[in-house]
């Protein structure tokens, strides 16, 4: 028996309207990976739900045929989840920066981390601060000057992915907007992972990062899938994690999926909390067509 | 009848179930009951915290006196001192005070308590002793301890019957009962307003609820937490307030209606998502419980001091709409329009209680299911023409029809930016135009919102010689001043943003003298009436110590003004 699989294309998830970020922005290898995961996954456009908070990269739901919510700064996480515990048969999709996610929005990803919601949050880490003109950012390397920093940074950069395994995020993954491809195996297989996923993409800003460049990374990367790392062994995938920026932030940077774990789902567990019902399906006057008999339970 | 029953003892030794069991004995006979708790912010401790509870032939609304009482229960000698001379019996453990006199009850409750198994029974020898007083048949009793203990086992109903029983036959054998009778009826429901608001949400069709704990509004969350998995609502407990109302915005998004719940200190947190919800136009319903203010203020005790906050919170113009329910029966309608209004408007839309409003347990009557009706607005489940579709699309209402994820075509980005009808974007560039016709085009909700608006409603008799302007909770204890004083009526608001203006003048202008009575310290309400009317209410008699109004302290209160004035 063959299955027959509609095949779809990066561009049917694509709006008229070109993406407004400076040319040569890191963002445009996440949008394009993004495309083309969802295109492979054929997922129909308006079962996908692209939330983002505020900054360059929450910019791109609207480039996306899609339904979306371009919400308010650090708050995508929470938007995201209300969203798909409402209705879990959408695939949600949270996109935002290194400060939405890791400085503002900090406490949501540790929340939505533990409570393992199925999204996936895809965050455009260019340790800067672009839409606000190039102050520094929660990922920005301890010394870097910024407009915020003019002595250079003070502050260690926060390590986003170790914090996401401690917090128990399920599926842990590195990208590289310079390698989109690799990207949109990595944001697939985000996607297809029942859990939450984070995917934290080097994503160089040209216009205020002048350290974190393309080439600065592209000496630095390699692929975790070629140096036998197993992703599904915790503590190996710890010490990954913690390899940059907290061992060395001028070291080596290891790309690809960093950690994996099957674990219950948030969205799973409310379910059956509900005895398989979900808000969206269920109907509206079931309460109301009960009213007597609750009420008689206040005598 | 119309009786005042007071319980005070330690905070954490079930003062409060115990009054449960008194007011629940008395909605069981079919009487009107209303009930108060007046506690600290500790868990175990404060000795003088007090339940009341008042009963009553007749409908009543509040918890009627604060400065006397017909019964005292004092569970300790701290409580005793502190309440027994505005009491005309006190009940208390005769091991802790020597006491004797007129009205004075000993009754051996720890000593009872330990006869039938537990010294910690000692609270059900007591409201033994008050069925004796009250001449109650104990047999009520015991399906109410029944419920109460029945999970824990038949042994401890019956050790609570045998206490109970000891103190009924000792206040039978040495003092006898007050002359009191009690009307019998069908049983009524005794709900709290909390209670009362998280029904009318789930009669509402409410599907999806997230909160952060915070009194008052934390019983909201507990009720739901239990009911809402039986009807479909998913119930989330937010890291935050902010996680909370974002929350609840994405749910409505995806099609549900939805909600939050907190307090004022909760509710500062919220007001950046309030105006999220306003500018993508998402309906969402926020429940805010006042309490004592500012910053944490007095947590467990009421205030009215957040109405214009509510109005006004986050930046910028943006509609918003604010329904203080007035009785804790009108909790459960006003929930109901809540949710109507704004999906019907995809705007924000506050119900305004507060602690004594959500605390407070009180007697329903019949519900009228056909306030129920659930209106979801301009709300489009079908397929649409994705190139045709715009989801801002400009109305003469400045409502557009609006999609949910999952329906085919319907795509679009709700965006926190100021963005055209498509849904897209703007501010990468300036549009004076299209920013002016999305302004309008939002705020022109306001205008077919104010239709709706119901006027303040006259309670008493038209034509009175004072009228007492109040808003919210406060209504409970004037509407019973109003029965039982001469002269008085009162206008009582509930729809409080947008106000109905030329409603809301026409009934001002007919009062006589206006009296504002609320319970903050500037006298919100008037504020807000002198901007939006242009209508100042000279006098204001405020508190703001946390405490709601009593019938007698008003009755008080208006005689030395009334007086004042006659002396001017």
């Amino acid at each position: 028996m063959t299955v027959k699989i509609e095949v779809r294309k990066p561009a049917e998830y694509a709006v008229a309207r070109p993406p407004i970020w400076c040319p040569g922005c890191g963002d445009y290898g996440i949008l394009d990976a993004l495309r083309r995961a969802l295109a492979e996954l054929g997922i129909p456009n308006e079962r996908v739900v692209v939330v983002s908070g505020i900054g360059c990269s929450s910019q791109l739901p609207h480039f996306m045929k899609t339904y979306g919510i371009h919400g308010i700064h650090g708050r995508a996480l929470p938007i995201a989840t209300g969203v798909k515990l409402a209705n879990p048969d959408l695939t949600v999709i949270v996109m935002g920066g290194d400060g939405d996610g890791y400085a503002i929005g900090t406490n949501h990803l540790v929340h939505a981390a533990r409570r393992n919601v199925d999204i996936t949050y895809i965050v455009s880490n260019n340790q800067v601060y672009g839409l606000t003109t190039g102050q520094m950012a929660p990922t920005t390397l301890k010394g870097v000057k910024t407009r915020s920093t003019p002595y250079g940074s003070v502050d260690d950069p926060v390590n986003p992915l170790a914090l996401a395994i401690a917090s128990g995020a399920t599926y842990v993954a590195r990208g590289f907007s310079g390698d989109p491809a690799h990207l949109a195996g990595l944001i697939k297989g985000g996607i297809e992972h029942r859990g939450f996923a984070l995917i934290d993409v080097l994503s160089p800003c040209v216009t205020f990062n002048r350290v974190n460049t393309y080439d600065w990374f592209k000496a630095r990367v390699y692929k975790l899938e070629e140096s036998g790392h197993d992703p599904a062994d915790l503590m190996q995938a710890m010490a990954k994690a913690l390899e940059w920026p907290t061992m060395d932030p001028y070291g080596r940077i290891p790309i690809g999926v960093i950690y994996r774990a099957e674990r219950p789902t948030y969205d799973g567990e409310m379910s059956r909390l509900l005895k398989g019902a979900s808000p969206a399906a269920s109907p509206i006057d079931n309460a109301l067509s009960e009213g007597p008999t609750i009420l008689k339970s206040f005598i | 009848m119309d009786l005042t029953i007071r319980l005070s003892g330690a905070q954490g030794e079930g003062v409060e179930s115990t009054g449960r069991t008194v007011a629940s004995t008395f909605s069981r006979m079919g009487l009107h009951v209303f009930t108060f708790r007046m506690y600290g912010s500790i868990i175990k401790g404060n000795p003088t915290m007090f339940y009341q509870v008042r009963v009553s032939d007749r409908k009543i609304h509040s918890h009627g006196p604060w400065n006397s009482v017909d019964v005292l229960i004092a569970l300790n000698k701290n409580a005793f001192a502190a309440y027994v001379d505005m009491a005309r019996v006190t009940i208390f453990d005769s091991a802790d005070v020597k006491r004797e006199g007129r009205g004075l009850i000993g009754v051996p409750l720890t000593e009872y308590a330990l006869k039938a198994g537990n010294r910690i029974m000692k609270n059900t020898v007591a409201v033994g002793a008050l069925y004796a007083l009250l001449g109650i048949d104990l047999s009520v009793l015991e399906g109410l301890l029944r419920r109460e203990f029945g999970d824990k086992g038949e042994k401890i109903v019956e050790q609570n019957m045998a206490a109970a029983e000891l103190g009924y036959k000792h206040v039978e054998e040495h003092y006898g009962g007050l002359n009191v009778s009690f009307p019998r009826d069908s049983p009524k429901p005794l709900i709290s307003g909390a209670e009362a608001l998280a029904l009318g949400a789930l009669f509402s069709g409410m599907k999806f609820y997230a909160a952060y704990p915070m009194t008052p509004a934390s019983p909201l969350l507990h009720f739901l937490a239990e009911w809402g998995p039986r009807y479909g609502v998913s119930v989330v407990q937010a890291e935050d307030e902010i996680a909370a109302i974002n929350m609840a915005i994405g749910a409505s998004y995806a099609g549900v209606r939805a909600a939050t719940g907190t307090s004022g200190g909760g509710f500062s947190l919220m007001h950046e998502a309030v105006g999220l919800a306003a500018m993508i136009e998402v309906p969402v319903v926020v429940f805010l419980g006042q309490r004592g203010g500012p910053s944490t203020g007095l947590p467990t005790e009421t205030e009215q001091a957040d109405l214009l906050m509510s109005i006004n919170p986050s930046q910028g113009d943006f509609p918003i709409v604010v329904l203080a329910p007035t009785t804790i029966e009108d909790g459960l309608y006003t929930v109901a329009r809540a949710f109507n209004i704004a999906e019907k408007y995809q705007v924000p839309v506050m119900v305004l209680t507060d602690l004594y409003f959500n605390e407070s347990m009180t007697t329903i009557g019949e519900v009228d299911w056909s306030r129920f009706k659930v209106e979801r607005g301009d709300l489009v489940t079908s397929p649409v023409v994705w190139e045709e579709y715009k989801r801002y699309r400009l109305t003469e209402t400045g409502v557009s029809p609006r999609t949910v994820p999952g329906v085919p075509g319907g795509m679009h980005i709700a965006t926190s930016d100021e963005h055209d009808e498509k849904g897209d974007v703007i501010t990468d560039r300036h549009e004076p135009k299209v920013r002016r016709v999305m302004m309008e085009k939002r705020m022109r909700k306001l205008d077919y919102i104010r239709r709706e608006m119901e006027p303040p409603s006259l309670y008493g008799s038209p034509g009175a010689r004072t009228t007492l302007v109040v808003w919210g909770s406060t209504a409970m204890p004037v509407m019973d001043f109003v029965d039982t004083s001469q002269g008085y009526n009162a206008l009582i608001f509930r729809d409080l943003y947008p106000l109905p203006r030329d409603q809301a003048l026409k009934a001002l202008s007919e009062a006589a003298r206006k009296i504002a009575v609320e319970v903050n310290y500037t006298g919100q309400l008037v504020a807000l009436l002198r901007r939006e009317l242009g209508v100042d209410i000279g006098e204001r008699v405020v508190k703001y110590w946390g405490e709601p109004f009593s019938v007698d302290e008003l009755g008080e209160l208006m005689r030395k003004r009334v007086e004042a004035v006659v002396v001017t």
